[in-house]
């Protein structure tokens, strides 16, 4: 018998339950085995963009419950040979993320809350200082702090159960159109799995305001 | 891979069952590899050794090992740390580049400490081997899945996960054994979606449960009238990690048709985890993958055979960042032998951390000594306190307790401290706070026992 995920069996089909956090309510979706190695792709994808090197540490802020989100992300850095220290993206983990920022020189800090750079700043921490040689990839709520301070986030914008990833430079959020489309209705965007994804969602309601815009053959989206 | 046994069978390794002296022996053989290893490659190692003019070869035997290595603990790491800019505590012995995930520790008592792991497969889709020996246990938290193996869990089921990321993605184990996790966190809704899961689901296991995530279902019970018993009646066991269960809150459990189902899940030294059995007669501390010994806390004398003392661990198979004779501040109570489940390695009972002591009155106060007298008043029944220390001899008693709702604080204050002179015979001072004070002061699933102020 075996338990190796690759192999025929449950876990395939049903590699993890996740929550989904939407607006109006939350509800439980399964991501299958092919989801994960899909993510995974996507995560290297996203992560060689942010020009990131074997062998140098990065901090990865993420929260348990989105494990079934975050660990193609984890999965990714493992395959890129991207050593990775982790905290929660909340106020009372800000002292690990704080530990993390001074004792290493991050080549990139990802999943930056605006509840930890609070936290920072409450500790009297210097943003530029702690972040300064870093590459930042903030969610929305940390970048007008980390755009105060000097620096110039990449901003990591939660859409359901994808993350969007847009540059310094606000030119749209990339998403992997491989996987999803994202519609804009009324101002809200809608997200529809094109992929034979083990829960399928047809233009599932986000909450997330913004619109999409097409850059030649790429649609990205511009958050409200 | 791993490969399960079938599904009836106990053990889930044929070590967890090893005659003794085989055991014993095979400990003694991964030991002495050890301390080759670890001095030739650990500056934080080799600096101590060479302090007390100690080499690899001056070392031939486990009993070598625990009467002339001399004693490490995070004081040490954390100067070693600071003198000379080194996160890993002068503790790694691989590449920095080489590392997958690192880890830390709670940070209850300072900046964090690190433990870190290499990843078996590059593509990170294995959990099995980061770092371990190829003869080396099937786990990179030693010991875990022959733990949860015995809790009862089988592939195809579900198990809970409410687990922090600190420690690593935990949930890995739970798919190593065929289960599939369900993801949960410390949102407000997020305990409601437990009860929705769990009947629509039915897990067999619940990771990790806290006195604060206990108290919140409590508040569904009574609130909303849903039946406890059905919610878990298919879990095999109910995971209580980082602190163990107050008295009343396994009362409450047990209520629930959780008797004997509740494993409590404690630091192996920080190697890894230790849990207890289905015989719950102490934390089964494997002595293929460390080496487990008791020491008088005050001199650091060790303590030969079964008793109580202060747990001091060695790694045998961790070739990232070893810890070599640790003391982490664990009392325990110890037993050498086997246990009634079968399995022939020594096992634990926590009692307390010497750091929590207090001496009030020449009377030796610890955290589970009034926990229970706290739990039994209505308002502060979830067991949120902390013991005011600012050294460990005291004049007198004083804790800070949570509570919930909205009481009148001096009655309150009277019934919590009544109740704790009836437990300890000492009149304490009692401190009110919001039950939301208290949890601030530490991690979702630890709060420190004691606070200096």
């Amino acid at each position: 018998m075996t338990a190796d995920p690759r192999a025929p069996g449950a876990l395939t089909e049903r590699w993890a339950i996740g929550l989904l956090r939407l607006p109006g309510g939350t509800q439980p979706y399964t991501v299958s085995l092919r989801d994960i190695e899909s993510d995974t792709a996507w995560a290297r994808r996203v992560f060689e963009r942010l020009g990131l090197r074997p062998g140098l540490p990065l901090h990865l802020i993420g929260t348990g419950c989105d494990n079934e989100i975050l660990w193609p992300y984890e999965n990714a850095l493992i395959g890129m040979k991207v050593p990775f220290g982790v905290a929660e993206p909340v106020a009372i983990d800000a002292p690990r993320s704080d530990m993390f920022l001074r004792r290493f020189r991050m080549q990139a800090v990802v999943g930056l809350s605006g509840e930890i750079v609070a936290a920072l700043l409450a500790l009297g921490r210097d943003l530029p200082a702690l972040l300064g040689h870093s590459t930042i990839v903030a969610l929305p709520d940390a970048v007008p702090a980390l755009r105060a301070a000097g620096l110039a986030p990449w901003t990591m914008l939660p859409i359901g159960p994808i993350w969007a990833f847009e540059s310094p430079v606000a030119d749209g959020a990339h998403y992997d159109q491989n996987e999803w489309l994202v519609e804009e209705h009324g101002g809200e965007l809608l997200i529809t799995s094109l992929a034979a994804r083990a829960t399928p969602f047809v233009r599932l309601r986000t909450g997330v305001r913004g619109r999409i815009a097409v850059h030649g053959d790429e649609r990205r989206v511009h958050a409200d | 891979m791993l490969e399960l046994p079938a599904t009836e069978q106990r053990y889930l390794e044929a070590v967890e069952t090893l005659p003794r002296p085989q055991l014993l022996a095979l400990q003694q053989r991964r030991l002495l590899a050890m301390v080759a290893y670890a001095y030739e490659r650990s500056a934080f190692v080799r600096h101590h050794w060479d302090a007390v003019g100690l080499r690899p070869s001056d070392i031939r035997s486990t009993a070598d090992f625990t009467r002339r290595v001399p004693l490490m603990d995070k004081d040490q790491m954390r100067a070693w740390r600071d003198t000379h800019a080194d996160p890993f505590c002068g503790l790694l012995c691989t590449d920095p580049a080489e590392i997958s995930f690192i880890g830390s520790s709670s940070g209850t008592t300072g900046d964090p400490t690190l433990f870190s792991y290499r990843w078996g497969h590059e593509d990170g889709n294995l959990p099995a081997g980061p770092g371990l020996p190829a003869d080396g246990p099937s786990s990179y938290w030693g010991g875990t899945l022959r733990d949860w193996w015995e809790i009862g869990l089988r592939p195809g089921e579900y198990g809970v996960y409410f687990g922090l990321r600190m420690r690593g993605p935990m949930f890995r184990l739970l798919q190593a054994l065929g289960l599939t996790p369900i993801m949960l966190g410390y949102g407000p809704d997020d305990l409601h979606h437990f009860v929705d899961l769990s009947r629509r689901y039915r897990p067999t296991v619940f990771y990790a449960m806290t006195a604060w995530l206990g108290v919140g279902l409590q508040e569904i019970e009574r609130t909303m009238g849903i039946d406890m018993r059905d919610v878990f009646a298919s879990y095999k066991g109910v995971l209580f990690a980082g602190e163990p269960v107050g008295p009343k809150m396994r009362r409450t459990f047990e209520r629930w048709g959780l008797a004997g189902k509740i494993f409590n899940q404690t630091s192996f030294g920080d190697l890894g985890h230790a849990h207890d059995c289905r015989e719950h007669d102490g934390c089964h501390a494997w002595e293929d993958i460390g080496v487990a010994e008791i020491i008088d806390p005050e001199t650091g004398s060790p303590i030969e055979g079964n008793g109580r003392g202060e747990l001091v661990c060695t790694s045998l198979v961790n070739a990232v960042d070893p810890l070599l004779r640790y003391r982490g501040g664990d009392i325990v109570d110890l037993q050498r032998g086997a246990c009634e489940c079968g399995r022939t390695h020594a096992r634990f009972t926590p009692v307390g951390r010497s750091a929590d002591e207090a001496l009030i009155a020449g009377r030796s106060v610890l955290p589970m000594d009034v926990w229970g007298a706290i739990e039994d008043v209505p308002e502060t029944a979830s067991g949120l306190f902390q013991i005011v220390r600012p050294q460990r001899v005291l004049d007198r008693l004083k804790i800070r307790v949570g509570y919930g709702g909205t009481p009148e604080l001096g009655p309150l204050r009277e019934r919590v401290a009544e109740s704790v002179h009836a437990a300890v015979g000492l009149v304490p001072e009692i401190e009110l706070v919001p039950n939301e004070v208290i949890m601030q002061s530490g991690s979702r699933h630890k709060i420190p026992r004691t606070v200096k102020t």
